[in-house]
């Protein structure tokens, strides 16, 4: 299987070699990251829990055990009852569809919207204005706040909880793209695209996105972290997804009126709140270790976490 | 100074108007009749129209309007229609648990979150740096109100300690004032103190590496001393930043907190005005909090210039 010496010495393969030695680079500095890997773990777990909760779940989230209202957690209920009868261990398994529909959906639909808004906004000037006047306004406002204001005038359901949270979090992700962009617009490298002819759409599409998108990414971890608190946050107040569809902001809201006989309401849907943020905590911080450390100032390092709820 | 102070405060006004008009559009716009909110399920067809007439919700939206801003301008924020008492009396008898609530748990997140801070940045990469920063990884990831649930729980429930719930004001005694907010403030910093932990942590880091802080090494300075005059001191900007910045989320955590401790503040005012849609109530405290943050941020300007003499205004 001797190969024409001549092709070995062509470039192609060798950009190939540099491409697959950079990203066995990277994978090696991943696994490295040890508190990237747990957050990565963790972060499987409840994909594979929300999607399985069928099987997981011993119980519908909605069946009543009329004998055993509030009893405590034994083998049968592990994480107890509540105040209807129902096993909240498959309550809290249930819940976390929810959580993670939210979470998702909102940094998607941030990232993707925002990062549009972002990428023109840091290019056109006339344009940024008109965005970067208005997104300030609505960032001043507490979110938290304006997200109460927007699902308390529309139908609470968890589209609504959707919105909410999106509009509210929209400004963070044009933020953390318009500033690299709007450095980067006046990089040689465009200026030399430009010259050759290049159009607006193929240098902001092919050369400024993939120098500008890493903070991007992390941030968009970020905000799904800030849409599962925010959400748990809705929940708790009685203003987000409504009942008897199980929330863990949902059942620690209904935990909190009997917190004194049966504290168990509160441990579960606490704990799987607090572990899917921390994971996804970890998994932004190393994102952020793994990618470019030049793209992260230390503003943008500390501005990345304002807005959690 | 002087002039850029007003200056500042003149641009606050399209501001206010902005997101007044906005609040104004988005409550009026939105299905619900606040009348027959008020009065409730039996309430009939003729008593709904008195009282939408009186309330002068029957006008066109542009009168509507031009009516809210020209009063606003004068001081009257209208009545609530809940409480049918004026609305800026209302929000002025609540801010004293929110301006308090809120200043308590800043000064405990900044008090305890700038030491630590640098105290990580000092072992920078050792165990103390480690638990430091594992503990505000736990305190971002917390919701305030799990925080508080679990401080009622432990704190009020199980131990006794500290009431559970309930505003006592300053004027009623300061002791038990400071006791019915002790566990809200702590709900409410722990947040805070995790931020500015990690944002002094890393802005220490940053600022260590500088020549003249070799320099001051070098010439024999104790370390005390170069850590408080020359690290600490050029790191403050990025702090106050954030603890700036925090505020809005800060303001925002007030909302759930004054909920689930029971203190009658703005924050519990919001939720309940949105529910009931009682729309003068809701503008008057959406106004109000615009305006809070914005001073707070001429605030954090105004302090940048005195921490750095290179910021002129």
């Amino acid at each position: 299987m001797a190969r024409p010496a001549d092709s070995l010495l062509t470039v192609k393969p060798l950009t190939a070699i540099v491409r697959r030695a950079r990203a066995s680079r990277r994978l090696r500095a991943l696994l490295r990251n040890r508190s990237m890997v747990a957050g990565l773990t963790i972060l499987a777990a409840y994909g594979l829990v929300a999607v399985l909760a069928n099987e997981i779940a011993p119980a519908s989230p909605f069946q009543s055990f009329p004998g055993s209202r509030l009893s405590p957690p034994s083998a049968a209920h592990w994480f107890g009852t509540d105040d209807f009868g129902r096993d909240v261990f498959s309550r809290v398994v249930y819940a976390s569809r929810i959580s993670i529909t939210v979470g998702l959906a909102v940094s998607l639909i941030t990232t993707l919207f925002g990062g549009f808004l972002g990428l023109l906004a840091g290019y056109y000037r006339l344009f940024d204005r008109i965005v970067m006047r208005t997104l300030d306004g609505l960032m001043a406002f507490p979110g938290i706040l304006l997200a109460i204001a927007i699902s308390g005038i529309l139908k609470p359901s968890v589209e609504t909880v959707v919105v909410a949270l999106s509009i509210v979090y929209t400004p963070y992700a044009v933020r953390v793209l318009r500033a690299p962009v709007l450095a980067n617009r006046e990089a040689v490298y465009v200026e030399a695209a430009r010259c050759l002819g290049a159009q607006d759409w193929r240098i902001l599409a092919l050369h400024i996105l993939p120098n500008s998108v890493q903070p991007l990414l992390v941030q968009s971890t970020f905000i799904f972290s800030f849409a599962v608190l925010a959400e748990a946050t809705l929940s708790f107040l009685g203003l987000g997804v409504p009942p008897p569809t199980p929330t863990w902001g949902g059942m620690l809201n209904d935990g909190k009126i009997v917190m004194v006989q049966a504290p168990w309401l509160i441990w579960g849907p606490g704990s799987a709140l607090v572990l899917i943020t921390l994971a996804l905590n970890m998994v932004g911080d190393g994102l952020r270790d793994l990618l470019d450390p030049r793209s992260f100032t230390l503003q943008a390092q500390g501005f990345s976490r304002i807005g959690r709820p | 100074m002087r002039a850029y102070i007003i200056q500042r405060l003149v641009a606050l006004i399209p501001v206010l108007l902005v997101v007044a008009t906005v609040v104004f559009l988005l409550v009026r716009l939105t299905p619900g009749d606040p009348a027959a909110v008020i009065l409730g399920d039996q309430a009939s067809a003729e008593a709904v129209r008195q009282l939408r007439a009186r309330l002068g919700l029957d006008d066109p939206l542009p009168v509507q309007y031009g009516r809210w801003v020209i009063n606003a301008v004068r001081g009257d924020l209208g009545s609530s229609l809940f409480f049918d008492r004026p609305v800026t009396a209302i929000i002025l008898e609540r801010i004293e648990p929110t301006l308090l609530l809120t200043l308590y748990g800043l000064l405990f997140g900044t008090v305890l979150g700038v030491p630590c801070g640098v105290v990580a940045a000092v072992n920078h990469g050792r165990l103390l740096d480690r638990i430091l920063m594992a503990a505000s990884l736990l305190g971002i990831s917390t919701p305030s109100f799990v925080i508080g649930l679990l401080l009622a729980y432990v704190v009020a429930v199980q131990w006794n300690l500290l009431p559970a719930g309930g505003y006592v004001p300053v004027r009623q005694g300061i002791f038990g004032h400071l006791q019915s907010l002790l566990l809200p403030s702590l709900a409410l910093g722990l947040i805070q103190f995790a931020l500015i932990t990690r944002m002094t942590r890393t802005a220490v880091l940053e600022v260590i590496t500088a020549d003249h802080v070799r320099v001051a090494h070098g010439k024999g300075l104790p370390f005390r001393l170069v850590l408080l005059r020359h690290v600490l001191r050029n790191s403050l900007i990025p702090i106050v930043t954030i603890i700036g910045l925090s505020l809005a989320v800060l303001m925002g955590g007030t909302v759930v907190i004054e909920t689930l401790f029971d203190l009658p503040g703005v924050g519990r005012l919001a939720v309940g005005s949105i529910l009931r849609r009682d729309y003068p109530l809701v503008q008057g405290v959406i106004l109000y909090v615009t305006f809070a943050i914005a001073l707070v941020n001429l605030l954090v300007d105004l302090v940048y210039s005195w921490l750095d003499p290179r910021i002129r205004y």
